[in-house]
């Protein structure tokens, strides 16, 4: 039907119909969704102005906050990306009893509550906890401490890169590999030259995702990370804590800096992908 | 460098693979393994490259036990039918990949590997695409990097599986005669794996014809066409008409047609089945013993004439080829024909279906109607 307005009005006819209804949809739906509330957080915080903003995020805290946030999720993406994988490959490559059920448990962090999940993990790590109290005598303290905070994140990360690693890794024909042995290549030339650049893309595509997560990771996190301010407080719960205050501009000043920063990270891998690509 | 297969045997749970495999390939060769699907022939192939591990029997490469040898250290060129290249690298990369994997002794220099890939890339007719990446090339240019890739590495026998079986059927023709012509001129010994026969049968010195892991014969062309040695070989090979007889001494009787043929090699006594190719038909005078059918259908393709023909004492359907040469102008369906076998083959008769054949076919006499699920058996996972 499309076809016909376009062709009535003299426009070429798409071979695919309806663009015109399709892209109104998709603009009013992002706006709705992610563009209005959005916008709503860099008008909030630009009655300040950007010496105001900038003097909110170079208070000693809050350069803290906002350090450890992004510090610890780089971290925790990069754990999740080697464990992640290494996940993913057993998932493709071998058959295990229980195998169905070690799948689903991947999903877990996905689907619970992100509080029940801190909680688990404070109550594991604390100092009388299962494995903290093993730590404990070494000198290794988790809960309560900037570990902690990378605890919780690599656990609520680690689905996106197996999930993403997965499908890609599954599709690595069985073929590639046997023609590289024929060819001479050991195992580890193999995983390094064939199987790794294959994956790298969908490596990379898992990162930005559990990165992106872990930055905004609130509910896991605190109750882990015992808040100490300038220690182990993350940027949320410091825009909570502001906003407590009644500090709605240092809290929108707070969200928009992280906002900003998420935003130039996400599109500096998407443009390394690109590139990536077109090689 | 000369082959020799003893023994091998391969299961894949309950499924017996190769029962006994033993095969000499001489240096040089252009060897067919032919047979269909789930016969073996890509399993042997497989074991040859070293990618199935045997069960038994061992494998020689020249003097070298090969068996004992890991895949990468037994130097095979390996070509898939799915073409296995590495798409993020370039052709020239692919090419080079199996020179640049080998350990830094062993390794020729940069400028080398360079001057080699170079002339491989000329031996395929892909100089000037060293930059290309597979996603730019077609079918057969694929499978030519694919074929440059395994010569790079000087293998001491190339293998292919199915190496034409992706492609097109004028793509096909071309890289068959093309391929020919790379042997005469490179001289490995290559082993191929197909189950068209007629590629199989234009390629190849000797043909390998295999059935449900064994192998049914060993041949030239000429050899498993003229004288297939088991009735799978003859029906693999093209669709045959299959008649009963009764043997004596040198002599058939075909049961309730009172013709007699005569057979002069040493055959099977007793209840047999004579196998004739439709074109091995000659139509003869009444006078001379012949079976008598009515013509049920006549197409005429090009230079040959193909009649069906029920005949009268058996109500048998047989299809036999007549040149336009030998053919009388005005055949009608529903006339009279009397046709004698020129060429044919005896077995005893199959007390039930034998072997499950290729081809389904309608021998209401014989119950043999089989056709073979056309499953890749691998030991995938």
């Amino acid at each position: 039907m499309s076809t016909a307005v376009f062709a009535s009005r003299g426009k070429t006819p798409r071979a695919i119909p309806g663009l015109a209804p399709a892209l109104g949809f998709t603009i009013l739906y992002l706006s709705l969704i992610v563009l209005i509330p959005l916008a709503g957080v860099f008008f909030k915080s630009s009655g300040l102005g950007v010496f105001g903003i900038w003097n909110v995020i170079t208070t000693p805290r809050v350069f803290a906050a906002l350090k450890l946030s992004f510090g610890a999720a780089f971290i925790a993406a990069l754990i999740n990306v080697v464990f992640g994988s290494i996940v993913a490959w057993i998932f493709v490559r071998y058959t295990f009893p229980g195998k169905r059920l070690f799948d689903a448990f991947i999903d877990l962090p996905f689907a619970l509550p992100t509080a029940v999940a801190g909680i688990a993990l404070t109550a594991l790590y604390s100092p009388n906890g299962w494995i903290g109290s093993i730590l404990e005598p070494l000198g290794i303290k988790i809960a309560y401490t900037q570990l902690g905070v990378i605890v919780a994140m690599t656990f609520i990360g680690l689905p996106f890169i197996v999930r993403t690693v997965e499908p890609v890794l599954r599709e690595v024909e069985r073929d590639l590999e046997e023609a590289a042995a024929t060819l001479g290549a050991w195992r580890w030339q193999t995983v390094s030259r064939v199987i790794a650049p294959a994956v790298l893309p969908a490596v990379v595509t898992g990162f930005a995702l559990s990165f992106a997560r872990a930055v905004g990771e609130y509910g896991s996190v605190i109750f882990i990370a015992g808040n100490f301010p300038s220690v182990s407080e993350i940027a949320p719960l410091l825009i909570i804590i502001k906003l407590e205050e009644f500090d709605y501009r240092g809290a929108t000043a707070i969200a928009a800096t992280m906002l900003v920063i998420s935003f130039l990270l996400l599109l500096t891998i998407n443009l390394l992908q690109a590139w990536a690509r077109r090689r | 460098m000369d082959i020799k297969i003893r023994g091998v045997q391969k299961h894949f749970g309950n499924f017996h693979a190769l029962r006994g495999i033993d095969l000499n390939i001489a240096s040089g060769e252009l060897l067919a393994l032919l047979g269909p699907s789930g016969s073996g022939k890509t399993t042997l192939l497989r074991a040859i490259a070293g990618l199935e591990p045997l069960d038994d029997g061992r494998i020689l490469f020249g003097d070298i036990d090969a068996t004992q040898l890991t895949v990468q250290a037994r130097r095979v060129g390996l070509v898939f039918q799915q073409y296995a290249l590495f798409k993020h690298m370039t052709v020239f990369d692919n090419v080079a990949f199996g020179l640049s994997v080998r350990k830094a002794s062993e390794r020729p220099s940069k400028a080398a590997i360079a001057a080699r890939v170079e002339a491989l890339l000329a031996l395929v007719q892909l100089g000037g695409l060293e930059g290309r990446y597979p996603a730019q090339l077609s079918g057969g240019q694929k499978q030519r990097v694919a074929l440059a890739r395994a010569l790079a590495i000087e293998p001491r026998v190339l293998l292919l599986d199915e190496p034409f079986g992706a492609l097109d059927a004028k793509v096909r023709k071309d890289l068959r005669r093309w391929l020919r012509k790379l042997h005469s001129e490179t001289g490995y010994t290559t082993i191929f794996v197909t189950h068209d026969q007629e590629e199989a049968l234009e390629l190849a010195d000797r043909v390998v014809i295999m059935n449900r892991g064994r192998i049914e014969q060993i041949g030239t062309t000429d050899d498993v066409y003229d004288h297939p040695q088991t009735p799978f070989v003859f029906d693999f090979l093209g669709t045959p008409n299959i008649l009963a007889g009764t043997a004596r001494g040198s002599h058939i009787l075909l049961d309730e047609n009172d013709v007699v043929l005569e057979h002069s090699a040493i055959q099977p006594q007793g209840a047999v089945d004579v196998y004739a190719r439709p074109a091995d038909f000659e139509i003869v005078g009444p006078s001379i013993s012949g079976i008598d059918g009515e013509i049920l259908e006549i197409q005429r393709t090009g230079f040959l004439i193909r009649l069906r023909l029920r005949l009268q004492q058996t109500a048998q359907t047989i299809e036999i080829e007549i040149t336009h040469a030998a053919a009388q102008k005005n055949w009608a369906i529903g006339d009279n024909l009397r046709i004698r076998p020129l060429r044919f083959s005896v077995y005893p008769r199959a007390q039930e279906a034998p072997a499950p054949l290729p081809i389904a076919l309608e021998t209401p006499g014989l119950g043999i109607s089989h056709t073979v699920a056309d499953h890749r058996v691998r030991a995938r996972n």
